[in-house]
């Protein structure tokens, strides 16, 4: 099975001796290891500043189809791109199928929000938002509660939480319940049978999977998915068909 | 809802997970994952044995951690392998049991945690658990996530040079801080065992030690084995080092048991 990976680094973090530079590392390691489409941000934008790493990421991937659309660019959504009509054309051109916001770094307003979210909404994208890491460490990150309010605002619009782990594990899981157009990364959900809980509580179709490779291992999370004790189809939408869908691709 | 697919470890053997827990696992999460559990969860991963501790009860009573990972070996003698608790704050007590797990039980290691008994790994009150890991040669494995958890082991490590010291999670997130202190104290071994998958660090502690003093561990069934067990499967090292790794050094730790 080939399979999508939501979450590709490009760019080194500094904080580690690790790091992929260029497109050409990252195909290879996902040709290395099945992986046939990856969403892709830039460490910068991710980690201390979003223009900057949108600047990089664009400079790599001028476009998904520059990389047989092997990997779709996943730019950060700062104030400049609410509203900002050339913004979004250059985006579609580059074949972008989402954003990343990151409200640690905007105090988006309430105007910005919702101009985001009409945006993204209109042309079937989705909205990323990757949690602050719990244990610390540099994120631009957002809290489970600013990512169900993201939800709320457009029932419409799939709002893709990034980065799991235990500590807030019962706060998705509640999230996810109360909000149907929330998914969730399971990439850093390594607690033990958590992914056969989040299955039993019917989120299967709604559960998607990013390495983080670049700053982490291409294959850790994928293969806790794989050998979870969850049915064999469900495995298959987890690691791929659900990121098909959510990339409008299915 | 059992997997027909192949073990994740194909080819791998022996896989012995060196750091695994028996009792409750995360009540707050609703998750409590029973010994058979976690049996399945070894064989859809393919590990073998597991090194394994009830070390959540040192907070409250380490003699029922050890009554219960008693009954986990029992009913499991051929993949559960005890590891006995060593509390500081019961000394002579704790040691007094250790002699009896390891000798007449069979168990195989002692396992120590800072965060459950507040007392650092070289304070004096350790000295009657390390003896008895002295005694029986057996292994010691610690929890450390702090550098004042790593220090202090380090510290007792080196006034017991003929005892395998096993540094759990290897200081954890900030494990590349420890690398090298840890690769100068020849009686410690990296633990792989950590929720953190930060490319490269299985690589980084087998430069630094050998692939010799790096071990496989999980913290199963509290964290998904398949995420450490792949960090070494796919690691750029030689299939002989990932052997080693996988379980060739802790069959060769435990071989040298009295």
């Amino acid at each position: 099975m080939k399979t999508i990976d939501v979450n590709l680094m490009l760019g080194r973090p500094g904080t580690h001796a690790s790091g992929v530079s260029s497109t050409r590392e990252l195909i290879a390691a996902m040709d290395a290891h099945g992986v046939e489409r990856g969403l892709v941000s830039h460490i910068a934008g991710a980690v201390h500043d979003p223009a900057l790493g949108n600047d990089r990421l664009f400079d790599a991937i001028p476009s998904a189809a520059s990389c047989d659309d092997r990997l779709v660019p996943l730019p950060v959504a700062g104030p400049e791109a609410m509203p900002a009509p050339a913004l979004w054309q250059k985006w579609e051109a580059a074949g972008v199928r989402g954003v990343r916001a990151c409200p640690a770094f905007y105090g988006y307003s309430s105007d910005e929000a919702d101009a985001l979210s009409s945006g993204l909404a209109e042309r079937g994208w989705f909205l990323q938002m990757p949690l602050a890491p719990v244990y610390g460490g540099p994120c631009s990150g957002a809290t489970v509660a600013q990512a169900c309010a993201w939800a709320e605002k457009r029932n419409d619009l799939c709002v893709m939480i990034g980065g799991t782990h235990r500590d807030n594990l019962a706060e998705l899981r509640a999230a996810m319940r109360s909000c149907a157009n929330l998914w969730l990364d399971l990439g850093n959900q390594t607690t033990g049978t958590g992914v056969e809980l989040l299955v039993a509580d019917g989120f299967a179709d709604r559960l998607v999977c990013g390495s983080g490779f670049g700053v982490s291992g291409i294959t850790s999370f994928r293969d806790v998915v794989l050998c979870a004790d969850i049915p064999e189809d469900v495995k298959t939408n987890i690691l791929r068909t659900n990121a098909l869908r959510l990339l409008g691709l299915s | 809802m059992s997997s027909t697919r192949d073990p994740l470890a194909v080819g791998y053997s022996p896989i012995i997970d060196c750091h695994t827990h028996i009792g409750p696992t995360w009540p707050d999460l609703h998750i409590n994952v029973s010994v058979a559990d976690a049996i399945r969860m070894m064989d859809r991963c393919g590990i073998e044995k597991a090194c394994s501790s009830a070390s959540r009860l040192l907070r409250f009573d380490y003699r029922e951690g050890n009554r219960l990972t008693l009954s986990a070996v029992r009913e499991f003698p051929d993949r559960i392998l005890g590891f006995c608790l060593g509390d500081p704050r019961r000394s002579r007590q704790s040691a007094e049991e250790a002699s009896r797990y390891l000798g007449d039980e069979g168990f195989v290691g002692i396992k120590i945690h800072i965060s459950h008994t507040g007392v650092l790994y070289d304070d004096p009150r350790y000295d009657a658990i390390y003896a008895r890991a002295d005694e029986f040669r057996v292994p010691v494995l610690a929890h450390t996530f702090l550098p004042e958890d790593v220090r202090s082991l380090l510290c007792s490590a080196r006034r017991h040079p003929d005892v395998p010291f096993i540094v759990g999670h290897s200081g954890g997130f900030g494990w590349a801080n420890h690398v090298a202190e840890i690769a100068a104290v020849p009686n410690a071994y990296f633990d792989l065992c950590c929720s953190t998958n930060d490319a490269g660090r299985v690589e980084a502690f087998a430069a630094a030690g050998g692939a010799e003093r790096v071990l496989f561990g999980t913290d199963l069934p509290m964290l998904a084995p398949a995420h450490d067990l792949s960090q070494v499967l796919n690691a750029e090292l030689s299939k002989e080092d990932k052997l080693l790794i996988l379980g060739g050094n802790m069959a060769r730790i435990l071989e040298a048991r009295r």
